[in-house]
């Protein structure tokens, strides 16, 4: 083959793989809006109750900033499925690690999760609504203190009651322990909790 | 030609194998017929309410974690040596995750800790099982991790699996059921829970150690009497020192929250722009010694310093304190 010809397959190959360049690049947009969705859903489907660790990666799913990650959240939060709504309840919150403007969408979805009719959904959302400074999280865990039931999600396993507790002390200056002590705490000072930024903690004003 | 590839596939080797050959961090040794298992630990506080709790969560986790994984009974092999567990902890700079551990601190697992209900895989606390091929272990834990869900979370930095699962509506199963008695602390977080003996058979196997026993050991009756569960958990706070223009004065702590009296010293030469009222002391259990380190300001050009302190024990752990000094306006 003769070096003209060398230089010309090289010029060849060259246009060649810019041509594909460009053409991945316009697509990119699009291919992203679907991996999302698509990765929550695999992600999820591979969720099995008799190996815990199959949880783990919820921390997979990567990019939560975009609205379509928000209707798809919207669909779990309100499934039939309890692994579903749980990774909803996970991974709402962190929408608003780079994005505050979809704060109201938010917590809205988020809301379905402080009636669950599961007991460790019910004290999650509780939680996660409490850790963002709002003071509604607070009668889910309080009413946490009765569940009997295990933690169906999450390492290590631990009894509702107990991690409800816990969150109730952490999240607040009162050092309660049972459910009447809670809910007459909360009956007494609901209109008057507030949340300390910097402390991370509801304050009696 | 021959002589280079031969190179380029020692070199291949040493990279893909090298950190097997150097990340080890649960440590199981003998001191005659005791065995001791040491779990070198660093947390990273991550934001400021992690941090500002550092030494209160630290407390509560090794305290707990000691308490359950320490016992009496617990003796190893034939010669039923006891084994007894002890904890180096150490925290990191403000503001460095555990890829600074990586780095600075490869002989340490290290756990991230962040203000969170749950972290990011949906737990409470979680850590890597080590395994011959995964010495180091890292995870994330929350400021709301109990000493209990810490204690669980050790032994799967010795090597245990989970013993549990959830059936098909997520209800807890235990799959080590103690019938009659403490149920393990590998399948449960809550109420009272123990560690045992198959554990530490277990830990001590998975260690890679090879059994760890003098030859003079079995027969010698000397060797059943010396049950004894001695802890040591010796922490220095802060875990490093920065001084600058204004700041030239340090104190720094080191703790013996252990069972045994210590004896320590600072084994490195200490670098010219710098003091400390004490480089060897003796600190009884549960008793802390304070040293004051005081930078020499007029003995460096403007510009940054590093250096490290090697504070060594009696009971052969090792400890390195990181110290900077920022100058920017010299004498």
């Amino acid at each position: 083959m003769s070096q003209k010809k060398i230089i010309f397959f090289i010029i060849f190959i060259l246009i060649g793989l810019s041509v594909i360049f460009v053409w991945k690049n316009s697509q990119k947009p699009q291919v992203e809006e679907e991996s999302v969705r698509d990765q929550i859903f695999s992600v999820i489907s591979d969720f099995d109750f008799s190996d815990p660790k199959s949880f783990y990666s919820i921390s997979d799913i990567g990019d939560l900033g975009g609205e379509e990650t928000l209707v798809v959240l919207q669909e779990l939060i309100k499934s039939k499925s309890v692994s579903d709504r749980w990774a909803a309840i996970v991974l709402l919150p962190k929408i608003l690690k780079n994005n505050d403007s979809f704060k109201k969408e938010v917590f809205s979805s988020l809301r379905y999760g402080l009636n669950d009719e599961n007991d460790t959904l019910k004290m999650l959302t509780g939680a996660q609504f409490v850790s963002l400074g709002e003071k509604d999280g607070l009668p889910a865990l309080i009413s946490s203190l009765n569940s009997n039931e295990t933690t169906h999600f999450g390492e290590p396993p631990e009894l509702v009651k107990d991690r409800s507790l816990i969150y109730l002390h952490h999240y607040t200056s009162y050092d309660g322990e049972i459910f009447d002590e809670w809910q007459k705490w909360w009956d007494d000072n609901k209109e008057i909790l507030s949340w300390n930024e910097s402390l991370e903690i509801f304050e009696i004003k | 030609m021959k002589k280079n590839l031969i190179f380029f596939i020692i070199f291949f080797i040493c990279v893909i194998f090298y950190p097997n050959f150097t990340q080890a961090k649960t440590l199981v040794v003998s001191d005659g017929c005791d065995i001791k298992i040491t779990v070198y630990l660093a947390f990273s506080f991550l934001d400021d309410i992690s941090w500002e709790k550092a030494q209160q969560l630290a407390g509560v986790w090794t305290n707990d974690i000691l308490k359950i994984w320490n016992k009496p009974s617990f003796n190893y092999g034939e010669c039923e040596c006891p084994v007894h567990l002890s904890l180096v902890t150490k925290s990191l700079p403000k503001g460095e995750d555990c890829s600074y551990a990586k780095k600075y601190l490869p002989n340490y697992h290290c756990i991230d800790i962040v203000n969170l209900p749950i972290n990011k895989r949906g737990n409470i606390a979680d850590s890597t099982i080590i395994s011959a091929q995964n010495l180091n272990s890292y995870g994330e834990w929350t400021t709301q991790t109990t000493g209990i869900n810490a204690a669980h979370e050790i032994g799967h930095m010795l090597g245990l699996e989970g013993e549990y699962r959830r059936d098909n509506n997520g209800n807890w199963v235990n799959k080590n059921l103690q019938t009659g008695l403490t149920q393990s602390i590998m399948a449960k977080a809550w109420g009272e829970v123990t560690s045992l003996s198959e554990h530490i058979d277990k830990a001590i196997q998975l260690s890679g150690a090879e059994y760890p026993m003098p030859e003079n050991c079995c027969g010698d009756s000397e060797c059943k009497l010396s049950l004894k569960s001695t802890s040591t958990l010796i922490s220095v706070f802060p875990s490093s020192l920065t001084f600058n223009d204004n700041i030239l004065q340090k104190l720094f702590i080191i703790n013996n929250n252990g069972e045994e009296i210590l004896s320590w010293e600072v084994t490195s030469n200490l670098p010219e722009w710098l003091e400390l009222s004490l480089t060897t002391g003796t600190i009884l259990p549960g008793e802390k010694a304070k040293i004051l380190a005081e930078a020499k300001k007029e003995e460096v050009l403007m510009g940054d310093y590093t250096s490290e302190l090697v504070i060594k024990f009696s009971n052969e752990e090792e400890i390195r304190l990181p110290v900077f000094i920022v100058v920017e306006v010299s004498i």
